[in-house]
């Protein structure tokens, strides 16, 4: 069994886009596998791993497994690369890091910035678009480049990760922290009353599209979506949200894309209090989880989701409590026990 | 070919009816099955060898248009954009307002013009078709009438150029596909889809009444070659085949499709590019999201000048596109 | 009660996209003796059927949640941050009371203006960023998460319209009530379906899973359009001026044609409004749903939609219950 710390490390350091999900998927099949019923791959890449219980009810608790990054979409005479983003994705945090490619040599670019006079520079630092920057990879021609990289190769951050006290920081946090939280989540579960099943999603970031289509064979009676959301307890962060790191699992009311399940969150609530679990309220002003593909789903499924909170979100540094994240699994430990009582 | 038939008929999101008599008038006699469902796509079903597996085919019937919203008091119309299109292609042409009707599009004399206050903005566009006033202009034009381009279809040297290629350019590679195969290794679903340009509308109905294994949607896109956009913004250009899609806005295709095309155009000599932008989305995104989740993929046809009155296409990239998704259907190989 | 009464009544209600139980459970205390059958759904919908059994199936949706605020943060001293729920301009809420319903209750809290002495001549333009709720009780009892309400008590104006809050979409729940207890004397074959959902402020699952469940032929949205705007954006409605009948690539051709001859015979006077994109109603999900839904929009005209103030017109509300009554027994 291994430790949390050591899931996050293994999963944040594994490298895989939206749409190239298969490496981190199979990290977490190996982590899992010992402690599941059984698991299959759906169509789209979506992993679904269960639990067998007794009474019939169906718990789906979902993390997404892609992380954002970027693809190449031109190479040049002398070249250089051109890219987009994939999903939601800022020029500016490319800017003093490094991109590390998924091709077989893993090449490794660095992103600079056009500006044919200081002003012009200024300029497009000012307004950084993905149209004003370029990647260089080292390679002098376009034919030494297309031997080692092709249009359509993805990239992600070169980052690691770091633990230190309570906190730990990696890029992809965004959501291996919730695929880890699912781990061992699956390893602490005993026996259990109801049929557990965890959703490893994929395509989350470019517009919920595992999300959109787990549940469809599974029909469970609820869905809980595991993400992470912003902590906004630093320096001048913003005025209208109070959720701060080490205070526990985020019990989201709303953000753009959904507004939890009012008997869901309520209960979520009192299965924390009930057991002495630190939590707190969040109402995010942006952004949205897979909870909204859940919602719906055919008839619709009732859904709500459990958020750790996290800083710096789609920089190569997000950063989370580890208290947090082991009190999710606590809460969701208890969860799946008493969701129906 | 059909291009030229189809792109010179009026089908503007949400009044394809037109397009789909056309189409399918042609198509009937050679499909094993035909319907027109409840939103007003044309699916068409060919029978393949196995019957285990079905492959999807997508291509959408309408194009962007203009509205009618509104009759003003001196006989003219305000219209708005149905689907994607600016105010500035629109200034200065001929329309027909519904089916016979025609109008113009006039702006204020460049004489009488102040400076910067004579904004080209859909609030301040008219069209004209003569009517003296707002009860002669009721009299004749219903709010809710489709405002379309009556652009007629021209081919000059290597290139096409003409209305609407967006997507009737799919529609027909579809057409001339289905003329052209015999029986296909795996069943073989025909769509003929409405409401694309406002929001990939009526494909999300198509999975359910086809439980498909793969879709293959076919497109006309974006081509950028001309002297105002540097090459690395050009998303496509005309003449070197269709362009295979590795991402778009949306969804991010499935590697092994996008592989398995690149793969079969290459063992067939069709020559090919890939689509380098990852703006804009197609009706892939919707399979994705459809039922169980329709694993997807694109194929397009390079345009320039698309979502106006006005585009280009190369003909040798019509032919290669029809080429291409004919290997795609008698392989059967993007079946996962 | 009469339709100025059902209205008022309605306006009242509180119920932001999300929080709508309250809501859902008073529209069906208002129904039950109409129907023949009445449940709540999964996802929160109220769905009241008429004839249920009958193999054509028509769904009736009117959206019973309206546009609101949540606390998104507490800060000290009785003062709470909030953020919107739906489309809102803050600046209409300004120097209005509001609720607030936490767990142990409603609480009262006004939406300050700091006094013109104390901003000087900047006068900042206000947004969700720097406007404030100062709670005026039981500050304690506030959590992030508790919706926030505007205390507007509706009132009549000229004796046949009336003016409040939520009337965007509690005019279109109105209609369907009065459709529904009209239906009643009417004989119809086909199964009607009277849905008061969740969620469309929002873009929720409301509308779209219960048509999923409901499995539906035809659908009808009732809801509420601009009245008296003169933009070209959208079409010529005037407040009294009747049902709006939607046109466009969300409303299916045959059953606006229907709709409209309908209205024709039946000398209801009616008005078109054109919808070229997404109309921005629940029609743009319920079309979507399974293999496709033939849908139609009708509209009660509304001024100065999504303020504390909106404005309806007794007899709009009254011609679109009876047209809506009248187009169900001719499917």
């Amino acid at each position: 069994m291994s430790s949390l710390t050591e899931i996050l490390k293994v999963l944040t350091e594994t490298n895989s886009t939206s749409g190239r999900e298969e490496a981190v998927r199979n990290k977490i099949l190996g982590f899992l596998s010992p402690y599941v019923d059984g698991h299959r791959v759906d169509r789209l890449g979506n992993l679904i791993v269960w639990k067998k219980g007794r009474s019939g009810k169906k718990i789906l608790l979902d993390a997404h497994m892609d992380e954002i990054g970027v693809v190449v979409t031109h190479i040049d005479d002398r070249g250089f690369l051109r890219i987009e983003m994939v999903g939601g994705m800022d020029p500016r945090n490319l800017l003093g890091s490094r991109i590390r490619f998924l091709n077989e040599e893993g090449t490794c670019g660095v992103v600079g910035v056009e500006g044919e006079t200081q002003e012009e520079l200024k300029q497009n630092l000012e307004k950084l678009s993905f149209d004003r920057i370029y990647v260089d990879i080292g390679a002098y021609s376009k034919e030494e480049a297309m031997k080692r990289i092709n249009i359509g190769t993805f990239g992600v951050y070169d980052s690691h990760f770091e633990n230190f006290g309570n906190v730990c920081i990696s890029k992809a946090m965004d959501d291996r922290v919730g695929c880890a939280v699912l781990i061992k989540l699956f390893e602490s579960l005993k026996e259990t009353e109801h049929s557990i099943y965890g959703v490893f999603s994929v395509q989350e970031e470019v517009g919920l599209v595992g999300a959109s289509v787990a549940a469809y064979e599974i029909d469970p009676d609820i869905a809980i979506a595991l993400d992470v959301t912003g902590a906004f307890d630093t320096p001048k962060a913003h005025k209208r949200m109070g959720m701060k790191l080490g205070a526990g699992p985020a019990m989201k009311v709303m953000d753009q894309a959904s507004i939890s399940d009012r008997r869901l969150l309520n209960k979520l609530v009192e299965t924390a209090e009930k057991h002495g679990i630190p939590y707190q309220m969040e109402v995010l002003v942006f952004g949205g989880t897979d909870a909204a593909g859940y919602q719906k789903t055919k008839s619709g499924i009732p859904s709500a989701t459990v958020s750790i909170p996290t800083r710096y979100i789609h920089t190569p540094h997000e950063m989370v409590d580890i208290r947090d994240v082991e009190n999710t699994v606590k809460l969701l430990n208890h969860f799946c026990q008493e969701a129906f009582d | 070919m059909y291009l030229k038939e189809l792109s010179e008929i009026s089908g503007i999101s949400g009044q394809e009816k037109d397009v789909r008599a056309y189409i399918s008038e042609r198509i009937a006699p050679l499909a094993d099955e035909i319907w027109t469902d409840p939103l007003g796509n044309l699916i068409a079903v060919k029978k393949g060898r196995k019957g285990d597996k079905r492959l999807l085919l997508a291509a959408h019937m309408d194009e962007v248009g203009m509205m009618v919203t509104r009759i003003n008091d001196d006989g003219t119309l305000s219209v708005m954009p149905v689907g994607g299109l600016r105010p500035e292609v629109v200034v200065g042409k001929q329309v027909m307002v519904g089916d016979a009707l025609i109008g113009v599009i006039g702006f204020k004399p460049i004489h009488l013009q102040k400076k910067d206050t004579e904004k080209i903005e859909w609030s301040n566009l008219r069209v004209y078709c003569g009517f003296a006033n707002k009860e002669e202009a009721k009299e004749n034009v219903k709010i809710g009438t489709y405002v379309s381009f009556v652009t007629k279809f021209s081919e000059n040297g290597v290139f096409f150029s003409g209305k609407a290629f967006d997507d009737r350019g799919g529609c027909s590679v579809l057409m001339d596909v289905i003329e052209s195969i015999d029986t296909p290794p795996f069943d073989t679903i025909f769509s003929f889809v409405v409401q694309e340009e406002t929001g990939l509308r009526g494909s999300a109905v198509v999975a359910e009444q086809v439980k498909p294994d793969v879709a293959i949607v076919v497109e006309t896109t974006t081509a950028g070659d001309v002297p105002e956009l540097e090459k690395y913004r050009w998303a496509t250009h005309l003449g070197d085949g269709p362009a295979i899609t590795f991402m778009h806005r949306g969804y991010v295709v499935d590697p092994r499709i996008f592989e398995r095309l690149v793969s079969l155009a290459q063992k067939a000599g069709i020559p090919f590019q890939y689509k380098m932008r990852t703006a804009g989305g197609t009706d892939a995104a919707r399979f994705a999201r459809s039922l169980y989740g329709v694993p997807s993929g694109v194929v397009s046809i390079p345009c320039r000048y698309i979502h106006s009155p006005l585009s280009v296409m190369h003909r040798d990239d019509y032919r290669y596109t029809a080429e291409l998704i004919k290997h795609v259907v008698e392989t059967g190989e993007v079946i996962l | 009660m009469n339709t100025t009464e059902l209205l008022k009544f309605l306006s009242r209600l509180n119920g932001p996209s999300g929080f709508e139980s309250d809501v859902i459970q008073k529209i069906k205390d208002s129904i039950e003796g109409d129907a023949d059958k009445v449940e709540i759904d999964r996802m929160g919908n109220l769905i009241a059927w008429k004839n249920p059994g009958a193999p054509s199936r028509v769904g009736i949706f009117a959206h019973a949640d309206e546009i609101g605020a949540v606390v998104s943060k507490i800060e000290e001293n009785g003062f709470v941050r909030i953020s919107p729920v739906g489309g809102v301009d803050i600046r209409t809420w300004l120097a209005h009371r509001v609720r607030i319903f936490t767990s142990k209750g409603p609480v009262m809290g006004v939406i300050g203006v700091i006094a013109p002495h104390l901003t000087g001549a900047e006068v900042k333009d206000h947004s969700f960023d720097n406007v404030f709720v100062n709670v005026l009780e039981r500050h304690e009892d506030v959590r992030v998460g508790d919706p926030v309400i505007l205390d507007v008590e509706p009132v009549e104006i000229k004796g046949k319209l009336v003016s409040g809050k939520a009337l965007d979409n509690r005019a279109g729940c109105a209609t369907s009530i009065k459709a529904l207890k009209l239906l009643k004397k009417y004989v119809h074959k086909s199964a009607a379906a009277f849905v008061f959902n969740t969620t469309e402020e929002v873009g929720g699952p409301g509308a779209q899973t219960s048509a999923y469940k409901l499995n539906l032929t035809h659908a009808i949205v009732v809801e509420t359009t601009h009245a008296d705007e003169k933009t070209a954006e959208v079409s010529e409605v005037t407040l009294g001026g009747g049902p709006v009948i939607g046109t466009g690539p969300s409303c299916d051709p045959d059953f606006t044609d229907l709709a409209i001859k309908t209205a024709e015979e039946l000398k209801i006077p009616y008005q078109i409004e054109a919808l070229p994109g997404r109309s921005g109603t629940d029609s743009d999900h319920i079309q979507l749903v399974r293999s496709g839904v033939k849908t139609l929009i009708v509209s009660i005209p509304l001024k100065y939609m999504h303020t504390p103030c909106e404005v309806v017109s007794v007899d709009d509300v009254e011609l679109s219950a009876r047209l809506i009554a009248e187009i169900v027994t001719r499917l």
